[in-house]
């Protein structure tokens, strides 16, 4: 029956013995009840807890942990026994936790984010009869981060003391007094949560670098500058992830990663006579070695994310018949995994970093540029948007029932590059249609990768029959279960097919919309 | 929200003191309790250090014209609340008498704490009067706490033959025993004959305490301050004993 107030700082340079003292004079305090708390602080790579507003972290307790909910500032957590700190989502209690989390974190890992260590002291606020009317609480923390990659020992950092007064229920008029008490001690409500100020003392309060393009480029900005500008964020999005790839912590890492390297050859090949031909055609290829070298590994990852839906969707009797299989596919993952760590660990892999750093940061001399380095981008992005809308157009207008699978693999690489390129140069058009325009786009994206997913999937798993035969790790009953997988794939591809249709109809209706957009822009 | 009210028509047999602590256990077992202090002398609110005073009175909030709600007053226990007992209360025959449905009252300011506790004890007046039919019809079951001598035997006929006659059928009546001492025959005996009682009583008695006294000194429930006395204990087991009851039924 009872809630927390505001969390108070100190002015700046006044001491917390000081201001209690000086309290105690206006009402009765309690002696303090002290307890010491090490809160671990926890969160995906990409912040995705911290961006849905609440924290989560665990405590060390007897026997295992206790993991701590809140869902908003200000709110009382919820707290759960574990035997251990969860580290996916599937670790979580089973319960309102995990239905409210499990969709945020997907398949993330939780990562150790920042220890707050806190010294709760809670004074009571007694009237006359010794009534307690009221809590004062004072907290002094730390922010501690262990022992990092880069040899840095544990360091810490302490943070402002924080006081909040709890108020009871029937005693309003206390609670009051006591909020001016503070006030006018000159304490003000504190501007950040605790987790916010431990991660800015700490110098991490910036998640991730999103693989989200938000780049802000000016229609009138040379092309070549815009796309140095594009190519350095993406060059930076793969640093990012990259530690992440190598030590496996989750599957998002590489796929973000893989996602920075298609965009960036969508860029070199897509836009066309800024950047030296020598120069795209050297890192058109290094980028698609690193696309080839680890695509084995999210093939697999996709795979084994994907398990639990088809187990879902075959008969409880035979889904335990499918775990030959899972081994397999982790066997094979772990595998492929090693292979992609040594390639991220090869002398080649560093240059392409180091030399395409140096080529997107230095300055060519004039006269060396080529055709269309200094145009304006606007002017390049619309003639290169256009010309790929136009292809994509083309391509799905001539698509029909009959129309073999290819043409609709083909159509779903035209519309990545299309995509691509719309994101890349978003911020150069109205924001309204290009929003609309890629939100049609992605849907049709999306029944095409689907399609192209199952396709690939059955191939696959014919693929890893054969494999687990061979090896004689494949019982009758698991093979009988792939067979009946594999059917469901098919239904489901042709579900997809089936979908085609609609979905580029609505794409569809935006031509006049592109056209005004990027033909308009090209005329002028 | 149950509502259980400690009842007896003897007084000074433990009403409060079982009030005081069973509400405490509760809300130490993580329920949100609340204790109405319906007695004009208002020990439960002395108990708790709360001023036995509520804003307009009794008249008002049986009128309805005031509130439950603003006059409920936050204990020194986290979850366990406290509606403070009023001087006025010792009208409350003749407040509620002046009204249509005088049995209803009380069950009709309750509804407000719908949802807000899981545990209402109402901690009533000894005697036999129109304020305790409005706590029959108003509340789930009656604790009655009872000393183990022929006296407080016979009140309880009493009232289990005033119940038969104008009591809510579906009302529950749990007697227990209370200030047991087995250095006494008489109690040893009396407790040997619990079958005889016009209804069956809890199996778990409440000891004698000199602990119980001093919840007057402390002012505070009994486990806050003599959490492994043997009487502490006892309105520990007293209230899983209720809980199976109240399940039950």
């Amino acid at each position: 029956m009872t809630h927390c107030s505001t969390e108070y700082v100190l002015p700046s340079g006044a001491k917390a013995e000081v201001f209690l003292t000086e309290l105690e004079d206006q009402v009765v305090l309690s002696q303090p009840e002290t307890s010491q708390e090490n809160r671990f602080f926890v969160d995906t790579f990409d912040r995705r807890i911290q961006r849905l507003g609440g924290s989560l972290w665990w405590q060390r307790q007897k026997d295992g942990v206790r993991l701590f909910w809140r869902s908003a500032p200000g709110q009382r957590p919820s707290s759960w026994p574990l035997q251990d700190c969860p580290t996916f989502a599937s670790a979580l209690p089973k319960g309102s936790l995990r239905t409210a989390l499990e969709p945020v974190i997907q398949m993330r890992r939780l990562l150790p984010l920042v220890e707050v260590r806190l010294k709760a002291s809670v004074f009571r606020v007694l009237d006359r009869r010794q009534k307690t009317v009221a809590y004062l609480h004072w907290v002094q923390s730390q922010a501690v981060l262990p022992r990092d990659t880069a040899g840095r020992g544990k360091r810490r950092w302490d943070l402002t003391d924080r006081f909040a007064i709890e108020e009871i229920r029937g005693y309003s008029k206390k609670f009051q007094r006591l909020t001016r008490l503070l006030g006018a001690a000159g304490l003000r409500p504190a501007e950040t949560t605790q987790l916010e100020a431990a991660l800015a003392a700490a110098g991490c309060s910036q998640g991730s670098k999103s693989s989200k393009l938000q780049l802000e480029l000016s229609a009138r900005q040379p092309a070549e500058e815009a796309l140095q500008q594009i190519f350095l964020h993406l060059l930076s999005v793969l640093e990012v992830n990259e530690a992440g790839v190598r030590s496996d912590l989750d599957s998002e890492f590489l796929h973000e990663f893989r996602v920075a390297v298609r965009r960036t050859r969508a860029a070199l090949t897509q836009v066309r006579g800024v950047f030296p031909a020598t120069v795209v055609e050297r890192f058109r290829q290094e980028f698609s070695w690193l696309g080839k070298v680890s695509g084995p590994t999210r093939d697999l990852d996709v795979y084994l994310l994907k398990m639990p839906t088809y187990e879902e969707h075959l008969p409880p009797s035979i889904r335990a018949d499918l775990e030959p299989l899972r081994h397999h596919l982790r066997g094979r993952q772990r595998r492929e995994q090693k292979r992609l760590t040594r390639a991220l660990a090869s002398p080649r892999y560093r240059s392409i970093k180091k030399d395409w750093r140096q080529e997107l940061e230095s300055k060519r001399p004039s006269g060396e540029s080529p055709p269309n380095a200094l145009m304006p981008i606007s002017k390049v992005a619309a003639k290169r948007i256009w010309k790929a809308y136009k292809k994509v157009f083309t391509r799905g207008s001539a698509i029909h029932r009959d129309t073999p699978a290819e043409a609709l693999h083909d159509l779903r690489i035209d519309c990545k590059k299309l995509r691509y390129l719309l994101e890349f140069f978003r911020s150069l058009f109205a924001p309204q249609p290009i929003a609309s325009l890629i939100r049609d786009l992605k849907k049709l994206q999306d029944t095409l990768g689907d399609f192209n997913d199952f396709e690939v999937q059955r191939d696959q798993l014919s693929q890893y029959a054969d494999e687990m035969t061979s090896e004689g790790s494949a019982p009758a009953s698991t093979l009988l279960a792939m067979g009946r997988l594999l059917a469901l794939l098919e239904e489901w591809q042709h579900r997809e097919r089936l979908g085609f249709h609609p979905r580029f109809e609505a794409f569809s209706k935006s031509r006049p919309v592109a056209q005004k957009l990027f033909r308009g822009e090209n005329r002028s | 929200m149950k509502i259980f009210a400690t009842y007896n028509i003897k007084g000074g047999v433990g009403k409060t003191a079982a009030a005081v602590n069973l509400s405490y256990v509760a809300a130490q077992e993580g329920a949100r309790a609340l204790v109405w202090d319906l007695d004009p002398q208002g020990a439960a609110s002395f108990y708790f250090r709360i001023k036995a005073k509520i804003q307009g009175g009794t008249k008002r909030l049986v009128a309805g014209k005031s509130e439950l709600d603003p006059l409920i007053k936050g204990t020194d226990f986290p979850g366990l609340d406290l509606l403070p007992a009023d001087f006025s209360l010792r009208h409350l025959d003749r407040a509620l008498d002046g009204t249509k449905k005088p049995a209803q009252i009380l069950a009709q300011l309750l509804q407000d704490l719908e949802g807000q506790y899981d545990f209402l004890f109402l901690d009533c007046p000894p005697s036999i009067s129109l304020a305790s039919r409005s706590v029959f019809v108003a509340c789930d079951a009656l604790l009655v706490p009872t000393i183990p001598t022929p006296l407080s035997l016979r009140t309880l006929d009493q009232l289990a033959g005033h119940l038969k006659k104008k009591g809510p059928k579906r009302l529950r009546v749990l007697p227990f025993f209370c200030m047991v001492d087995r250095r006494k025959i008489l109690h040893r005996n009396i407790l040997e004959q619990r079958d005889d009682l016009p209804m069956p009583a809890l199996e778990t008695t409440v000891p004698y305490s000199t602990y119980v006294e001093q919840m007057g000194i402390h002012r505070a429930p009994l486990g806050s301050f003599a959490h492994r006395s043997a009487a502490a204990e006892s309105y520990r087991s007293l209230w899983k004993e209720i809980l199976l009851q109240a399940k039950a039924s």
